[in-house]
């Protein structure tokens, strides 16, 4: 059990130096690249005496290594900054109302790829040389090719309009959104057994979530499907049928659990893509996420606001990729001995 | 390398399917004056006009010729991810040659600064250098260049690990080469092979990063014909039944992507049962 | 108990290749029954044509398989599960390709039992404890995974799990090949005391005549998808009747002569898809005549003894 313990120990200390190369990534983008943000905001024409004051609001005109830590001093307290424009809200409480919303997008999505994704590798994966694996390989490139918004509109249009059993926008009925919790919409109406809004929300959720998770399940085809391919040779599946086995139960006893192996070692990274993808979904599905919302900062010039959720993408990758690096060595024996 | 295709089979079908869709692209963007019947910025007929024999993928919500903006977006997207990719190349290879073969410390460090960036959701690390850099062509290019350096650098800098275990270059050591003059004569040419994989993975999703950012309006200005941002543009009509300005840009995206997907992937395959 | 009759068996495809031709074989219960030939001989097509795991374009052309006087030839699948483990099983030449390395060896012991068996888990459990330990590996190893074990005793394993039923026979295909012979030499004195105890018999297909001479009570020789000889092991190692045997034993190195120089047969194994006319050794046979280049040997039984060649045919 200590070669467990010693992993997550390594695993973690190895999380901090990524973390700060993210950090400091963000920050080169934001503070070195040019383009003068200050301007951006007010505009050519305003005074330089004006610009001066934001600058120095803004601690623009400290040298910039000082910039630089004070940027990090302040993450580390948690402070991602404050927002430039409106109420001036701290920009981690403004993430956190729209974060919920991503997240519910993220894991829906994540568990809809996964399933279309471990079902067709593993057909793939056991009729392996034939014109059903072959079918399977195109499946997973064309799936990645289907551009998100496109797809998504042609779903909103056979869906929501010719057959009208879906909405084709937004996160739920103002009406029936249920008493806030957690902020995932699923958790909060069963919660408050709201089964209303349950269903409300779960039909907002669906195009969504399939367009996401349709475009994804590609890439866990292939994980899937070579997996399967070494595990589940010939000579396994072989051996098992002479032990009186059924196929079936093969492929869900053994399988299963090898063809979550290849996910999990990928997960990290796709979850990357499951965030860079939600954003396309959000703009598509006016869904109130952190991708909406960083574009619309994005487009207020609220460069500080920009620059704080930027650096909570990196945060929150970073522990994710930590945490699925951690199960992963807890499913998979031969990491730790 | 030609043989291998020829024999290949069902992978072999793929890579020409590939090639044909890649290098008929490639043609529309270069004769993109000779093919398109129109000026893709000038509305030349009414708004939103359904596919005719005018028109034959209909006019957007200028009233500018959808397929002429086809044909020229095909020049925008190919301009922007060729650049954007010979940028990540120029600086991502030699990166990853050095990384490989110096070893040590060097390597340890700048691994580590590539793999974070390639941990970091690509789409979103392009928008924010985009949003800081600004619209425009070579913008893009930039800010999609930076995103995949780290894919370029750890391909090559595997394979620098790898071909320097293998006993040909202990055996150029031996009759005492140089350094460089082995990295250059012996590991370079067994990367070609590799490379055309990956470039054509690699651009597969640079177009649709591209694409991404111009729907997200964070690329071309306007009126620059792009694909991504048309798609954008005839979002707003769509589901009232405009599908013209939305279905024709967004199948070119798929079919550009699908072209390069489908070459890299033959080409991995082949490599794949030749290296056995 | 097994009886084979004049079994065909061709594998279908561009080419057809005829891997078993007319093989008739018996294997009395608690036998220890060796099969022993060169790679492309049929002897794996045997063993596994016994169990119908036939790749999807192996085909049973001919002949009968009898288990217990039960005809299983043309069984079906779902009925053919419920003999393989039960009352045939198979133990394959590579033991890590045959288990899951998720799953801990105990585990999987267990789940062969459970299929077939309606007992508890943990009445299965104490099974399989035991039969670990009947193959010889402490139980405290019941929970390990099978990349914690080494080669011989993974292959220990799959022998525990193809006793778990107590089969009538285990069908063993070059089940120590890929070990050292001293763990061979281990595992076949296994098989003997696994016979001992619980009256199991096997079917050792090898490519190695000495181990089957060691441990075999009859020896069945293939070449080219025949059956050339079969007969007791102790009148094989004295008087080899067909002369492919002879020069299978020749070919044996004597540990106990000096300077000996490595005999072998010249020339390769037959192409089945197009087999040699007449006697499928005759291209090598020392012993050549002109009836063997045309015509197919009959098969001839001498002092019960089984041999094919135009030596002993009339």
């Amino acid at each position: 059990m200590t070669s467990l313990k010693a992993y997550i120990a390594t695993r973690i200390v190895l999380t901090i130096p990524m973390i700060l190369i993210l950090l400091t990534l963000v920050f080169f983008v934001m503070r070195v690249l040019p383009g003068n943000p200050v301007i951006a905001i007010v505009g050519m024409k305003a005074s330089p005496k004006y610009i001066a004051e934001l600058e120095h609001q803004l601690g623009l005109d400290k040298p910039l290594w000082q910039q630089y830590l004070d940027y990090l001093g302040k993450l580390i307290q948690g402070d991602l900054g404050t927002s430039m424009i409106w109420g001036r809200r701290p920009v981690i409480a403004e993430i956190m109302d729209h974060f919920p919303a991503t997240l519910e997008l993220t894991i829906c999505g994540f568990l809809v790829s996964i399933i279309i994704g471990i079902a067709t590798g593993m057909i793939a994966g056991v009729k392996s040389g034939g014109k059903v694996d072959f079918s399977m390989r195109i499946y997973s490139i064309v799936a990645y090719s289907l551009f998100i918004p496109w797809f998504g509109m042609m779903l909103q249009l056979v869906f929501g309009v010719w057959l009208k059993i879906l909405p084709v926008g937004g996160r739920i009925d103002p009406l029936l959104e249920p008493r806030h919790i957690t902020g995932l919409y699923i958790i909060d109406s069963i919660l408050t057994l709201n089964f209303d809004s349950l269903v409300n929300a779960l039909e907002h959720l669906a195009l969504p979530s399939l367009t996401l998770g349709i475009v994804l399940s590609g890439i866990y085809t292939r994980l899937v499907r070579s997996s399967l391919m070494e595990v589940f040779s010939q000579d396994f599946m072989r051996a098992c049928r002479a032990r009186g086995l059924k196929t079936s139960s093969i492929l869900f006893r053994h399988g299963l659990k090898n063809a979550l192996i290849p996910i999990l070692t990928m997960m990290g990274l796709q979850f990357a893509l499951l965030l860079a993808g939600a954003v396309l979904t959000e703009t598509t599905f006016s869904w109130p996420g952190m991708g909406t919302f960083l574009m619309e900062r994005i487009e207020y010039r609220d460069f500080t606001t920009v620059q704080g959720t930027i650096a909570f993408y990196a945060l929150f990758v970073a522990l994710v990729s930590l945490v699925v690096d951690l199960i992963y060595a807890y499913v998979d024996p031969r990491i730790r001995y | 390398m030609l043989k291998a295709i020829r024999s290949a089979g069902a992978d072999g079908l793929m890579i020409i399917i590939g090639l044909i869709i890649v290098i008929s692209v490639t043609f529309m963007a270069v004769f993109s004056e000779y093919i398109a019947p129109y000026d893709p910025i000038t509305p030349v007929g009414r708004a939103v006009e359904p596919p005719s024999s005018k028109f034959i993928m209909g006019t957007d919500s200028i009233g500018r010729d959808v397929f002429s903006r086809v044909v020229f977006g095909s020049r925008t997207i190919m301009m922007v991810v060729l650049l954007s990719t010979a940028i990540s190349m120029l600086i991502g290879i030699p990166l990853g040659m050095l990384s490989g073969y110096a070893g040590g410390l060097l390597d340890r460090a700048l691994s580590l600064v590539m793999d974070s960036i390639y941990a970091f959701p690509g789409l979103i690390l392009a928008i924010a250098i985009a949003a800081m850099l600004g619209p425009g062509v070579y913008n893009t290019a930039v800010s999609l260049a930076v995103v995949y350096i780290p894919t370029y650098f750890r391909m090559v800098r595997g394979q620098v690990l790898s071909l320097r275990e293998q006993l040909f270059v202990e055996a150029a050591r031996a009759i005492g080469a140089r350094g460089s003059r082995i990295m250059f004569k012996y590991i370079f040419p067994n990367l070609v092979y590799i490379i055309a994989v990956v470039f054509s993975l690699n651009v597969a999703d640079a177009i649709l990063t591209e694409a991404g950012l111009s729907f997200l309006g964070l690329s071309v200005v306007s009126p620059t014909p792009d694909w991504g941002f048309d798609l954008k543009n005839g979002q707003r009509y769509f589901l009232s039944g405009i599908w013209w300005p939305v279905v024709f840009p967004g199948v070119m995206i798929i079919l550009l992507a699908l072209g390069f997907g489908f070459l890299g992937e033959g080409l991995n395959a082949i490599m794949g049962k030749e290296e056995r | 108990m097994l009886k084979v009759e004049d079994l065909t068996v061709h594998y279908m495809g561009r080419k057809i290749v005829r891997a078993l031709e007319g093989v008739s074989i018996e294997i009395k219960k608690g036998e220890i029954m060796g099969v022993v030939g060169e790679s492309g001989s049929g002897k794996t097509t045997l063993g596994l044509s016994i169990l119908k795991l036939l790749p999807p374009n192996g085909r049973i052309v001919g002949g009968r398989i009898y288990l217990d006087d039960l005809d299983i030839t043309g069984m079906s699948e779902e009925k053919m599960r419920e003999i393989r483990g039960r009352q045939i099983s198979m133990v394959f030449q590579d033991p890590m390709t045959s288990l899951d390395p998720l799953m801990s060896i105990g585990d999987q012991i267990t789940e062969t039992i459970v299929t077939h068996e309606k007992v508890s888990k943990s009445e299965a459990e104490k099974k399989a404890l035991s039969l670990l330990e009947a193959v010889g590996i402490s139980g405290d190893r019941f929970k390990d995974f099978p990349h914690q074990l080494s080669g011989g005793m993974r292959q220990r394993v799959m022998i525990a799990m193809a006793l778990s039923l107590n089969p009538k026979l285990i069908v063993a295909d070059e089940p120590t090949t890929a070990l050292d012979v001293i763990v061979q030499d281990q595992i076949m004195d296994l098989f003997r005391n696994l016979r001992e105890r619980f009256g199991v018999a096997f079917m050792l297909i090898s490519h190695d005549l000495s181990l089957e001479l060691e441990v075999a009570d009859r020896i069945a020789v293939m070449y080219g998808g025949w059956l050339v000889e079969l007969s007791e092991s102790s009148r094989i190692a004295e008087d080899p009747l067909s002369p492919y045997t002879k020069e299978l034993l020749a070919a044996i190195p004597n540990i106990e002569l000096e300077d000996q120089k490595l005999r072998f047969i010249p020339g390769n194994p037959p192409d089945l898809s197009n087999p040699p006319p007449g006697c499928r050794f005759h291209p090598r046979c020392p012993n050549r005549m002109d009836v063997c280049r045309e015509k197919e040997p009959p098969v001839s039984n001498i002092e019960g003894r089984m041999v094919r060649c135009w030596l002993y045919g009339r």
